[in-house]
């Protein structure tokens, strides 16, 4: 990187009247610029052009790494690290819809909750929302092929409908509880789920795995239980989820049952169901 | 009283013969008039040095019914791209091979063209085309009805197809889905589809009926000719995309006996078998065929390299192209058993042999006929691509360096061997404008539409003369509509609500007795709403216009 | 030089750059991982005429490996990195796919990969499963005890192959011995192996020979039999028996370390024991980049 680094901390000075789009403002973006330059940043919000720094309260600081540090409600901040390819965000607070949506690289954390399409597309980096995310988490745009497919998505609180709906490569983690048709048309990648799930979990899914730590679901009849021995991947798998810590620390330690589908599509995903 | 004058353009209105003359052009109340050169006028606008001609007319463009909304919702990422525009006239629409009504309409007049046809209108969706329509600005706009797969027609040809039982019929359906014309896609192969057939050429009959092609592109063509309707049969042709298809396209101008009739989008019908990939041009056939039969005209349906989408209502090829969609996902749709729709996403390649090859064949098509005023500028959009790139097609045509630039780039056996290398002839701003205008308003039988003369609706494209002749038509410098200025150098500046076209031919109409007693038994609409009155349809186009077009009389040819 | 009365000859050792890659086979119990090792390992002496030089490193505690079972760490040495990949795909497939409860890993961190599960993979007919898990892919292949998992590549890197160390000795016994406790000690150290039976080979060869179709011969320089008819010899009538440990190792150190500790196992035991010299194989120094100097490497200060 020949920019020189720096972390920007953005103070929010109130809440916007209108949605914000914040597409584009990324750590290397803003990295090469001065505090006042950065607050010229024009920004989009509702149908006009804003600059970043009616918004937010810049300070710059010259670190080893490229980062911004965002302080308050943006809640009505949208595409917060969209198509990010490298470098750190934090946000004190919640965030918009389409939080790290298509992110590349780097490291995104949210302190509060994340709204709609979290994660979704996203190809590398990781996610991390100490709150809840809404719906079509880790899944794909409408009209998308692909949801997620690579990098590392993790949900301490609950998950909305449709989390990793198309989901295609990456891991993926909720601490809490997901919504209705959870992993739907999962293609592959793996998800943990601590909590329980709502209705038709991985409802068509291709390939993929899902593991269920927390309350076991009803296991529909396009799925069957594959009876082998399966410690060797069990136990490469769980050691890797228990990384993550929380509901999933314990699972090495845990048997577990297998089951494969969805039969209805192509079958060769399976449901890991710690006993 | 309004007034208007353009003073000092060179005016190409091939409708008079009018070739590149300077001549002042008046307006009142959006009707072209003569205006004594020094009769005070509301607004005059300084054209000299600038191309005038009449608003552009698509005859085959896919703008309005369930179709277009299919393809819409199958390609949302189609609209992600949203154009931030700071013009607050514009309303939030977006797209490019999938455009919203709105930016349809946008983007359509700000290149200069004032009406479009939609040419695949169900019998049974066609409010729903009529309201996406009208919710198009701007743009005048009418559409074909669809017959031909319709199971009662086909029933009428197995029965032996008493040509007033026909005639009857079809004016009915004009009338009842308020149409311009009537198109017939793959005839009887859709229908034949449904029965299992996966290819019905010109002279095979359709399992179910025993009816072919030729019996019912003749039956339809004999229709329209006696209900004089303006609009000959517009002929999507059996075995579209298939290679040696140009049998079946010679086969068909065939079945039509003399008769008139439209082929369209026949870059997609004039495919040989010849070469090491059994894929060849047979644009010069084509053209030969044309040349020779004076009743027919045609539309080209050139394809653009670049993503695009594929709208038909021939489900069986859609349902054979599905596997070489891009990216690879694909709806089909049928209702009340009319017709078909098939929608599947498509890039073009210029390193595809075939793709590169289609290319080629559109051009050669527009520079070898000799005949311009039976030739239509199209890309049938969106299925050789968006219509608006329609100012590179026109490049194309009218440069035959930049023709030969792009040719260098393609798949390296169609650049080494295409016919079209040697084709020397750079089409003239005359010709584009009957192509573009004139001929299309001929064809469609809209008098007062397609030329600058008295009397005619004051639609007017001012383009400023430039070598770039896709930069020249891509952004005119003025664009009226009934002589109200609604595009200035590229940004829309008024969004009137443009008209619909229609016919409305005489019928018997104790026909609908017998379509009423198939309604019921077949249908799940029922048949006392098939039919969209007047009333009806201002209220679907958006309280546009309602513009009639006579079904008089007139000759049996082209021109 | 001379240590408790045996001679150490002023030579070298000389040896040649190797492609090598570690795998880790685990198992069920550390038997069956050892069934798999021994046969994958098999026929891998010299790559001469069996490929690659093979051999098992060390065995491996259930703590130490990815999946929590014993194992055994493996290394295999090639000429170059394709006939290493050709030796890997034959080997692992008839030898641990085939083994009951096996899996295997990459034992190496980094280097350009080879594929490990990623040909063998097929053997699942479409069945076979792909899993990413921590960035590392693995296959999954329905077999009929189960599921056998293997690591996609395994990473091979730039080795050191054919260090040596020649005993010679009063008689068969006390070459035996002499080369017996070496190979003990040697096989302690990490990184490297000793591909012949045991560890010892006992036919050094020479490059050429007089019949056309053959590319090494015997090398009566070091033949007792020959001691007094041979044109050149390298022993004294007092040596009736030599004996020669072959090293192949993943870098220069590592040869060096397993030299210096098979040296040492022999020197300890002292002259009484029957050794009378220790010397080295070599082709004067021109065809190998790596040179063992044995009086250097037991004695690093004192020669030079
Ligand atoms: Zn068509
Ligand atoms: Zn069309």
């Amino acid at each position: 990187m020949s920019a020189p680094a720096a972390v920007f901390e953005l103070r929010l000075r109130a809440l916007p009247r209108f949605r914000v789009d914040l597409a584009g403002v990324t750590p290397l973006a803003l990295g090469a610029l001065g505090e006042a330059e950065a607050g010229r940043v024009a920004i989009r919000h509702g149908n006009e052009a804003l600059a970043l720094g009616e918004l937010f309260e810049i300070r710059r600081r010259p670190a080893n790494a490229p980062a911004l540090h965002f302080e308050g409600d943006l809640s009505r901040f949208d595409r917060l690290a969209w198509e990010m390819e490298d470098g750190e965000i934090r946000v004190d607070g919640p965030v918009g819809h389409y939080a790290a949506a298509r992110l590349r690289g780097g490291l995104v954390a949210v302190a509060g909750d994340a709204g709609g399409f979290a994660a979704c597309e996203m190809a590398g980096g990781e996610l991390a929302v100490a709150g809840s995310v809404g719906d079509f988490a880790a899944a794909a745009l409408p009209g998308s092929m692909d949801g997620m497919r690579g990098g590392t998505l993790v949900v301490r609180g609950d998950a909305g409908a449709r989390f990793a709906d198309r989901m295609r490569r990456g891991t993926a983690f909720v601490f809490g509880n997901a919504g209705d048709f959870f992993a739907s048309r999962l293609v592959a990648g793996t998800i943990a789920l601590g909590g329980r799930c709502g209705a038709h979990p991985g409802w068509a899914m291709r390939r993929g795995t899902l593991v269920f730590a927390g309350e076991t679901p009803a296991v529909p009849a396009t799925f069957v239980e594959t009876g082998h021995d399966l410690r060797v991947i069990w136990t490469l798998l769980a050691r890797d989820l228990a990384r993550a810590g929380g509901p999933f620390t314990a699972l090495p330690d845990r048997r577990v049952r297998r089951f494969a589908g969805d039969i209805a599509v192509d079958g060769k995903g399976e449901w890991l169901l710690p006993e | 009283m309004s007034t208007l004058r353009l003073r000092g353009g060179r005016l190409y209105d091939p409708a008079h013969g009018i070739d590149g003359e300077v001549c002042d052009l008046g307006v009142r109340d959006g009707r072209i008039v003569a205006l004594h050169e020094n009769e005070p006028v509301d607004r005059e606008h300084d054209v000299s040095g600038m191309i005038v001609m009449a608003g552009g007319i698509d005859l085959h463009s896919h703008i309005g019914g369930g179709k277009v909304n299919l393809a819409r919702l199958l390609l949302p990422e189609d609209h992600r791209p949203a154009p931030r525009t700071d013009n607050p006239l514009e309303l939030a629409s977006c797209g490019a091979c999938t455009p919203g009504t709105l930016a349809t309409g946008y983007r359509y007049a700000e290149m200069g063209y004032t009406a479009a046809f939609e040419p695949a209108m169900a019998l049974s969706n066609a409010r729903h085309a009529h309201m996406e329509m009208g919710d198009t600005p701007i743009l005048d706009h009418g559409a074909y009805v669809m017959l031909g797969n319709d199971e009662l027609l086909l029933e009428m040809l197995a029965e032996g197809g008493d040509p007033a039982l026909v005639r009857d019929y079809v004016g009915w359906a004009i009338n009842a889905a308020r149409a311009m014309g009537v198109k017939v896609v793959n005839p009887g192969g859709i229908s034949a589809f449904k029965f299992n057939q996966r290819k019905l050429d010109v002279d095979e009959p359709h399992v179910q009926h025993r009816v072919t092609p030729r019996q019912v592109v003749h039956a339809l063509a004999r229709a329209l000719t006696e209900l004089a309707v303006p609009h000959p049969l517009h002929i999507h042709a059996s075995n579209l995309g298939v290679a040696g298809n140009i049998a079946s396209t010679l086969a068909t101008i065939d079945a039509l006996e003399g008769l008139r009739g439209h082929l369209t989008h026949v870059q997609f019908h004039s495919y040989g078998t010849e070469g090491p990939h059994k894929f060849s041009s047979a644009a010069l056939a084509l053209v030969e065929a044309v040349n020779a039969h004076p009743n027919v005209s045609i539309d080209v349906g050139q394809i653009i390299f670049g993503q695009t989408v594929t709208a038909s209502g021939d489900t069986m090829t859609q349902i054979r192209n599905a596997a070489l969609g891009s990216p690879r996902k694909w709806v089909g749709a049928d209702i009340e058993c009319d017709a078909g729709c098939g929608l599947v996403p498509f890039r073009y390649r210029d390193q595809s042999y075939v793709n590169a090859l289609q290319w080629v064949i559109g051009l050669e098509i527009f520079l070898l006929a000799n005949d311009p005023w039976r030739v239509v500028l199209t890309t049938d959009h969106p299925n050789g691509g968006p219509f608006t790139s329609y100012p590179h097609l026109i490049r194309l045509l009218m440069d035959k360096s930049f023709r030969d630039e792009q040719l260098a780039r393609l798949h390296p056996e169609v650049a080494a061997h295409a016919a079209l290398r040697e084709i020397r002839r750079e089409l003239t701003l005359y010709e584009i404008a009957i192509m573009t205008r004139a001929a299309p308003a001929r064809l469609l039988g809209l008098a007062d539409r397609g030329h600058l003369g008295v009397g005619a609706a004051a639609d007017i494209a001012v383009y400023r003369e430039d070598a770039d002749r896709e930069y020249m038509f891509r952004t005119p410098e003025y664009v009226f509509k009934d002589g109200e200025l609604v595009a200035r150098q590229g940004r829309i500046v008024a969004t009137p609500v443009g008209g619909t076209h229609f016919v409305e031919p005489g019928f018997d109409g104790a026909i609908e007795q017998r379509i009423a007693r198939y309604a019921e038994h077949h249908h799940a609409l029922d048949f006392r709403n098939a039919a969209i009155g007047r009333d009806e349809l201002c209220t679907c186009a958006n309280g546009g216009q309602l513009l009639v077009t006579p079904c008089a009389v007139h000759g049996t040819n082209g021109t | 030089m001379e240590i408790n009365g045996i001679a150490i000859d002023d030579t070298f050792a000389e040896a040649f750059p190797m492609k090598a890659t570690r795998l880790v086979v685990t198992a069920h119990n550390e038997t069956w991982a050892m069934h798999a090792a021994v046969a994958a390992t098999g026929f891998a002496t010299s790559v001469i005429a069996c490929g690659c030089e093979a051999g098992i490193e060390r065995h491996l505690d259930a703590a130490e490996t990815p999946d929590g079972r014993p194992g055994v760490a493996l290394l295999m040495f090639s000429m170059s990195g394709k006939e290493l990949a050709k030796q890997v795909e034959r080997r692992v497939g008839q030898c641990v796919l085939t083994c009951p409860t096996t899996a295997v890993y990459a034992g190496l961190a980094d280097g350009e990969p080879i594929a490990l599960g990623r040909n063998l993979r097929f053997f699942g007919d479409g069945w076979q499963i792909s899993k990413m898990i921590g960035g590392v892919r693995y296959w999954r292949v329905p077999v009929m005890d189960g599921e056998f998992v293997a690591q996609e590549t395994t990473p091979v890197v730039k080795a050191v192959g054919g260090g040596n160390l020649l005993i010679l000795a009063r008689d068969t016994d006390a070459a035996l011995a002499a080369a017996e406790a070496a190979v003990a000690t040697m096989r302690a150290v990490p990184g490297v192996i000793l591909p012949f039976p045991g560890g010892v080979v006992r036919s050094g060869s020479k490059v050429g020979s007089r019949y056309k179709a053959l590319p090494a011969s015997t090398n009566e320089a070091f033949c007792p039999a020959l001691t007094g008819l041979a044109a050149k010899t390298s022993l004294t009538p007092e040596v009736r028996c030599v004996m020669e440990i072959v090293i192949d190792g993943l870098t220069e150190a590592d040869v060096t370390t397993a030299t210096r500790a098979g040296m040492q196992a022999i020197l300890e035991r002292g002259a009484a024991a029957g050794v009378v010299r220790l010397s080295a194989g070599n082709y004067g120094g021109k065809l190998g980049p790596f040179h063992f100097h044995l009086r250097r490497i037991i004695a690093p200060e004192a020669a030079s």
